[in-house]
């Protein structure tokens, strides 16, 4: 996936295998990573609530809960080796071995399932709208029941969401301080860049939706993305901007289509022809309408330019076999009228004779 | 050394690409001028609707094709329209200058059977052969074939053909 910042190594790369615990907790606090999932607690506060407390588990919460939203799932698909590599970071931070990694669909498992190490206990989670939340994880993976006034934490459970472990990730192994997350940008997964005003992201529009369609409520464009923030919704406006050649279409298109270049190219008739073939391959999933941060209605430029091409193929064919046709009809008029020339030849020759 | 030794090869090399030249000459006389006209008419063709109307004053798209290489005027194809026009007359290099009627391309016709008389008219001056009935019996359109160029309308004695929008039928 294209990431949305230009991540520069700002802290030295660290080799988590061989530092101390006490130096990788001090660089999850420089890099200020908090939890992702929704809350966002710092997360070496959490860590150090942990530390307090024995025997100490590591549970990595990719349980996703709200319909619509799939960040975390394409976070896992996509980054799957990081993200066990994170949770072994963390293993380490917290001086145990073995961690629990909680995955809310099957499809999701079986991407882990591969990569799996020994020491990570993988379980799948029935996502249903509450099965993400802290202490239902715990009780469903753990067995284990949290008080409602208190903390996983307390108990020594260091619950974390998927991103937040990414994050963790990065920080130790590339130095990288947390700039973009996985969002749900109108129904399409994109990296985003963090404290950008969100009217910068899904462009302007009457009414806009920070989170998901159950937490999210309605936001500013004004306001700036959050780590915390894992999906936005809006509603198009009516007149889309110009196209910038942005090229997330292409990027989300699931056949790969060159999206970008049908569209920059439907006005030109010679650049046409050499997409008919993808024209008739789109499938109209729409997801480089979502995708589009101009708002254009690329499906309706597709789909009009589509039919114009079956139209024009038609009349093409349609004319050829007239052409043909009307070939062959000379042909036979050319015929007859030899014959009718032969037998009136013939005929006058026979009088003649007689 | 003799001046020959230099003379024979200069000689003959240039003797040798007068050949090459003057072969190059005759084959590129024999073949380009027939193999261009066809690949012209051809490419005006292409341009050119296919309806077969004769409305241009030629017998068909064909003819006119070779007409207007030989010289007549780009714009005489009404079903074509504007579009056309310009197109044969950017194809030829000639000035751009459009036909002063216009027809659709996509209409098609329809006998209304229970009014034909069966004089056979009409099938003998469609020009894709899209007209099929015999003497006395009912005529009927083929409507894959018909093209739409309306050159039978005017044949039918009891004006039992009406013109049909294809988009209507399709």
């Amino acid at each position: 996936m294209k990431r949305a910042v230009f991540h520069v190594a700002e802290f030295q790369v660290l080799n988590w295998k061989s530092e101390q615990p006490e130096i990788l907790r001090d660089r999850i606090r420089e890099a200020g990573i908090v939890g992702m999932g929704g809350a966002g607690y710092p997360t070496h506060e959490k860590i150090e609530k942990c530390l307090a407390y024995d025997p100490r588990t590591v549970l990595v919460n990719g349980v996703e809960c709200e319909p619509g939203v799939s960040a975390d799932e394409t976070l896992i698909i996509n980054y799957a080796e990081e993200i066990l590599e994170g949770c072994a970071i963390l293993e380490r931070c917290l001086g145990t071995t073995g961690s629990h990694l909680a995955v809310g669909s099957r499809f999701v498992f079986n991407t882990f399932k591969e990569l799996k190490k020994a020491n990570t206990t993988l379980t799948v989670v029935e996502a249903t709208p509450s099965s993400g939340e802290e202490r239902a994880l715990v009780q469903s993976v753990l067995g284990q029941h949290i008080d409602s006034d208190e903390f996983p934490a307390n108990k020594g459970i260091l619950v974390l969401n998927v991103a937040t472990v990414f994050a963790i990730y990065e920080a130790v192994c590339k130095g990288y301080r947390p700039q973009d997350r996985i969002m749900t940008v109108n129904c399409i997964d994109v990296w985003v860049p963090l404290e950008e005003p969100i009217e910068c992201i899904v462009g302007r529009s009457t009414q806009l939706t920070a989170g998901g369609c159950y937490t999210g409520r309605l936001a500013d464009g004004q306001q700036l993305t959050q780590a915390t923030l894992n999906a936005i919704e809006s509603d198009r406006p009516p007149n889309p901007s110009p196209c910038i050649r942005c090229g997330w279409c292409t990027d989300v298109c699931p056949l790969k289509l060159p999206v970008e270049a049908i569209y920059a190219s439907r006005e030109n008739e010679d650049q046409w022809a050499q997409f008919a073939v993808d024209l008739h391959t789109c499938f109209e999933c729409g997801a480089c309408v979502e995708a589009c941060p101009s708002q254009i209605q690329i499906l309706d430029v597709i789909r009009q330019e589509r039919s114009s091409l079956t139209h024009q193929n038609r009349a093409k064919e349609h004319a050829r076999i007239a052409n043909e046709r009307f070939a062959e009809r000379n042909r036979r008029l050319e015929r007859l009228a030899n014959q009718a020339a032969e037998r009136r030849a013939s005929r006058e020759q026979s009088s003649r004779k007689w | 050394m003799a001046v020959e030794t230099f003379l024979i090869p200069i000689g003959f090399v240039t003797l040798l690409g007068f050949l090459y030249a003057l072969a190059l000459t005759i084959s590129q006389r024999l073949l380009q001028k027939t193999s261009s006209d066809e690949e012209l008419i051809s490419h005006i063709e292409d341009r050119l609707p296919q309806l077969q109307c004769a409305q241009c004053g030629f017998p068909g798209c064909r003819p006119y094709a070779e007409a207007i290489l030989q010289g007549a005027s780009t714009d005489l194809c009404p079903p074509g329209g504007e579009r056309t026009a310009l197109e044969l007359a950017d194809l030829m290099g000639r000035d751009p200058t459009v036909p002063l009627s216009t027809m659709s391309t996509t209409n098609a016709v329809k006998i209304i059977e229970s009014e034909c008389v069966g004089c056979n008219r009409c099938a003998q001056v469609c020009p894709v052969d899209a007209i099929v009935g015999a003497e006395l019996f009912t005529h009927t359109v083929l409507k894959k074939y018909c093209t739409g160029c309306e050159l039978c309308i005017p044949e039918c004695p009891v004006d039992c053909i009406e013109i049909v929008p294809e988009s209507a039928t399709t």
